[in-house]
């Protein structure tokens, strides 16, 4: 047997190893007594990615357990719902969602729907607006309205992705606005500033905070927010619903887990979240990236009814749009 | 009479003729008739087919005049070994877990290339799988996977 | 001018104290470290830091992110040029060349040219950002999806000098490359393409598993396939006895090389400065304008300094030149510059138009810091390849499974579920590619360009409502395509030319 000793040295290692990684092995009845993984369906440095780093430091705090965040980027988000859904309903994997797991629901690129979520906390609501720069060839929305309707289908507004939030969002405006436009999509949202600026693209639809530096200097500005009413930070820029314009699904991000978790489990991460909404560190996070602009805090059962409605509102549209599944 | 070159670029056509059928079966969208989904991937599997169409008639002419085969020898049992156990590394990992398959997997590729010493045979796989452990875990914080059901308890003694 | 030079000075002497020194050092380190694993690189490395540099001060933490993009794409190289491991998705280009010149024996030649050039092209695309930002960052902006079409129209058109015995062969594997691009979701209409029903391929091919499983995993399966196993991958040393180093190219070769190398900073930081391509594509667009431009085209990608030299100065110039619209207008010019953007909003700073002048002591610190980091690279890469150069004495079986546990969790690293599984797949394809006589360069070119063709292509005719003559119409565009049409007419002709001389 000359793999003997070998074999024992091999085992010897693996101890030693494990005594090096010790703990996360003791089982007890309380929730939660081992490391928790946040799936975030989007790659290292994206708005969600940001997001769960900045909420997950107070989480930890709050619960006594280490938080991992795990990235699993693909197709919006969708491959992470998979992996959510095969793994146990017993809290220790939290997803972290977003607006656009509604349309991956309507177009089937994942088997599964929100109904399939326990949602935690809705955390904040990013506010959109429909931007426009320096070389359009409108200043406010009602040019722009008087403009589209000279010129139908020639009025290009742009946003990230297809199928997205973002054409959801500007075609139920825009439609509710009897406006024949195009909707260009962009894989980088970068890319798509860039396009504006340079005059290749009429307006986009954009989030505050990947905008600011463009808007404080003035080199792009907003000509309607996405929300009932007029935000304190643009306090000129007329609102959808003061139009007599339909108001499209919000875009948020939030945290959710499998259903079927046991409910004092989901209780407890509830809190923990809820409560880690408040720290410092995400105050500030929220502040500096604009996502404090509306009240968008929601918990479990409020964001669950939300979750409902919107999902109805998203199968209208995109059906209406042409997709179909 | 085929050779691995002809029945490679036959298996290229056949590929491209499937591929370009598929593509009828994309969803259309309306308002994208013009230029749908399908009408890039149409362009470059026409232009495969014919120029791999092409490659394998010329290859073949090419055999029939007596052209050399000149094939190297390979080591087949080798390279099928190595690619069934990479393959069944990459679909086993989920359930075995990163700690578990890889230092057996490593031992396949050691075998496979055949390794000198029984010390090297036991402790490199483990050593590269703690290693790497340590630096994604421990240092960067990417999860590895822990495998299901008791390789599950047996991942979770350690990460 | 002058103005510029004081500014120069002030942000040297900013640079200088510990503190900021210390950062730059940080970054540059983890750049290397980052750059030279398998599947990470500088946009993850640039993630994974934010939250370190929420303790210091605005400055520290740009610099340190800022030094940790140059260190990581010049580290790419390393187990590129040694293994045939594209450490980061920048060094895939380099992959081609310094592999098949480590494998003629030249591996220390190979990270002395990969070296020079990359500080060279490093400090090229700093100087354009401390000179030119705001003014090529507003020519940047004439660049949009017709223009992005027409640019990535040029790169594929290399494929005519990158064939090798076959054009027939190359163009095949360009158009696999391109095929591939279109897997997943398309960007257009939302619609699943050729994903079969799997989730896997929902997201498309993800990029980093699938050039490691084309090149470094291939080359352990091409290795398999021998009926005599290799000793160890550099036998110089068995059969010398002298110990590789680093050879750095004498004055005289670089002056050879110097319009190349000149050509591929100015493409490279060009590139770099568009919005939405970055230090990856400037590689392929450097290394496709100097095969087009060779007097020798055939060579390339057999293991010539050229090849290297070209994508190493082109990836190191973008990182400057992906600066310039961060910096100038608020929009970042790559991936990485997109999660440094969420390190500004995070210090309370506003990247854009206003940054330079609200901020022009810090943003001269930063341009200067980066001088700085570029040359600081240099002490500690050497460092960095002694301990990759020792693993070529290992024997071969060892270091082939080092090889495969490495890019495995490479594969993975960037979170990719199914990352293994792809990179075993694209290792298949690539041994049987190699082994029937296809070059593997113009599937990687397609593979990165098919994206940028296709969608910018379809997105330019929404825009011009579906009238091809307004987007080929466009000045840039019209001289790009014309370029391109060029670029494959003229060798063809000149190829047909000497047939018939010869014929005759």
């Amino acid at each position: 047997m000359r793999v003997g000793k070998p074999l024992v040295l091999a085992l010897c290692a693996i101890m030693a190893a494990g005594m090096l990684f010790a703990g996360g092995c003791s089982r007890g009845e309380k929730f939660p007594s081992k490391p928790i993984e946040v799936i975030v369906g989007w790659g290292a440095g994206g708005g969600t990615d940001i997001f769960t780093r900045n909420v997950v430091p107070a989480a930890e705090e709050i619960l006594g357990v280490s938080i991992a965040v795990v990235n699993m980027p693909g197709a919006a988000s969708a491959t992470a719902m998979d992996y959510v859904m095969k793994q146990p309903a017993d809290g220790y994997t939290v997803f972290a969602i977003t607006s656009d797991i509604l349309p991956n629901a309507v177009l089937g690129r994942t088997p599964y729907t929100p109904q399939d979520l326990r949602p935690l906390i809705r955390a904040h609501v990013d506010i959109g607006l429909i931007q426009v720069g320096k070389k359009s060839p409108f200043n406010t929305w009602e040019e722009l309205v008087a403009y589209a309707k000279q010129n139908p289908g020639k009025v290009t507004i742009g946003g990230t992705g297809a199928g997205s939030y973002d054409e959801v969002a500007v075609a139920v405006v825009t439609r509710s606005a009897g406006l024949d436009v195009e909707y260009v999509p962009f894989d980088s949202a970068s890319e798509m500033h860039a396009a504006l600026m340079g005059g290749h693209i009429m307006a986009m639809y954009e989030e505050t905070g990947p905008a600011i530096g463009m808007i404080e200097s003035g080199d792009v500005w907003p000509v309607l927010v996405f929300a009932e009413e007029r935000l304190e930070r643009f306090p000129d820029v007329p609102c959808v619903k003061e139009l007599g314009l339909d108001l499209p699904p919000l875009q948020w991000r939030g945290l959710a887990v499998k259903k079927g978790t046991p409910e004092e489990v989901c209780k407890i991460l509830e809190d923990a979240f809820a409560k880690a909404c408040e720290s410092q560190q995400y105050k500030e996070f929220a502040s500096k990236r604009f996502l404090d602009l509306y009240p968008g805090f929601l918990r479990g059962a409020d964001f669950a009814k939300s979750l409902e409605d919107e999902l109805k509102q998203y199968e209208e549209i995109l059906k209406q749009l042409g997709y179909k599944k | 009479m085929l050779d691995g070159e002809s029945f490679f670029s036959l298996a290229l056509f056949l590929i491209s003729v499937g591929l370009f059928w598929r593509t009828f079966s994309f969803e259309t969208m309306a308002g994208y008739e013009v230029l749908g989904p399908g009408w890039w991937p149409r362009l470059l599997l026409a232009a495969m087919a014919v120029l791999s169409a092409g490659l394998f008639v010329g290859r073949l002419r090419w055999l029939r005049r007596g052209g050399e085969r000149q094939e190297e020898t390979v080591a087949t049992g080798r390279l099928l070994g190595l690619t069934a156990a990479c393959f069944g590394y990459a679909v086993l990992m989920p359930y075995l877990g990163f700690l578990v398959s890889t230092p057996l997997f490593l031992l396949a590729v050691l075998l496979l290339f055949g390794t000198p010493r029984g010390r090297v045979l036991a402790l490199l796989p483990l050593g590269i799988t703690v290693l790497l452990l340590v630096i994604f875990v421990k240092v960067l914080y990417i999860s590895l996977p822990r495998g299901v059901g008791p390789f599950l308890y047996f991942s979770r003694l350690f990460y | 001018m002058l103005v510029v030079a004081e500014l120069l000075l002030q942000g040297l002497t900013e640079v200088l104290t510990p503190p900021n020194l210390m950062a730059i050092t940080l970054g540059v380190v983890a750049g290397i470290v980052l750059g030279a694993f398998p599947g990470l690189d500088s946009t993850v490395g640039a993630a994974l830091f934010i939250p370190v540099t929420y303790g210091m001060s605005a400055t520290q933490a740009l610099l340190l992110l800022a030094a940790l993009y140059g260190g990581a794409v010049y580290a790419g190289q390393i187990p590129a040029i040694l293994f045939r491991i594209p450490g980061a998705s920048e060094a895939v280009v380099t992959t081609l060349d310094g592999y098949a010149m480590a494998r003629k024996g030249q591996a220390g030649k190979a990270l002395g040219v990969g070296l020079v050039t990359s500080l060279l092209g490093g400090l090229f695309g700093v100087t354009t950002l401390i000179l030119l930002a705001p003014l090529l960052a507003n020519v940047a902006l004439r660049f949009g999806p017709a223009e992005y079409f027409a640019l990535g129209v040029l790169g594929l058109t290399a494929i005519a000098g990158l064939s090798g015995r076959s054009i027939t062969k190359a163009v095949i594997s360009a158009l696999i490359g391109l095929l591939l691009a279109t897997v997943g979701i398309d960007p257009i209409t939302g619609v699943a393409r050729f994903t079969f029903g799997q989730s896997m391929l929902l997201s498309g091919v993800s990029f980093i598993p699938a050039v490691i499983g084309l090149f470094a995993v291939a080359e352990v399966f091409k290795q398999a396939s021998r009926p005599q196993v290799v000793r160890a991958l550099d036998e110089t040393e068995l059969r010398t006895g002298r110990r590789l180093r680093v050879e750095l190219p004498s004055l005289g070769e670089l002056r050879r090389m110097a319009g190349l190398i000149a050509r591929s900073a100015v493409i490279g930081a060009w590139v770099g400065i568009l919005p939405g391509v970055g230090a990856t594509t400037a590689a392929i667009v450097g290394y496709s304008q100097a095969v087009r431009l060779s007097r020798e085209p055939d060579k390339f990608g057999t293991g010539v300094p050229e090849g290297l030299a070209a994508s190493e100065t082109a990836n190191n110039a973008a990182v400057g030149g992906a600066m310039v619209p961060l910096l100038a207008l608020g929009i970042p010019g790559s991936a990485t510059t997109a999660v440094m953007l969420g390190a500004f909003l995070m210090h309370g700073l506003k990247a854009g138009p206003l940054f330079l002048v609200q901020q022009e002591r810090l943003a001269f610190t930063l341009f200067v810091g980066m001088g700085v980091a570029t040359l600081l690279i240099f002490p500690f890469a050497l460092l960095a390849v002694r301990p990759f150069v020792a693993l070529l004495r290992i024997p071969y079986p060892m270091l082939a499974a080092g090889i495969l546990a490495f890019s495995a969790v490479g594969a993975r690293a960037m979170g990719d579920l199914y990352g293994i599984l792809m990179m075993f797949c694209f290792a298949v394809l690539g041994y049987l590619l190699e082994r029937y006589g296809f070059p593997v360069a113009p599937l990687v070119l397609g593979l990165v360009l098919g994206r940028i063709v296709e969608t910018s292509l379809r997105r330019a005719l929404i825009i011009a409502a579906y009238d091809p003559w307004m987007v080929v119409s466009r000045p840039i565009t019209a001289v790009l395509l014309v370029l391109s049409v060029l670029s494959v007419a003229v060798p063809a002709w000149t190829r047909y030319r000497t047939r018939r001389a010869a014929e005759k």
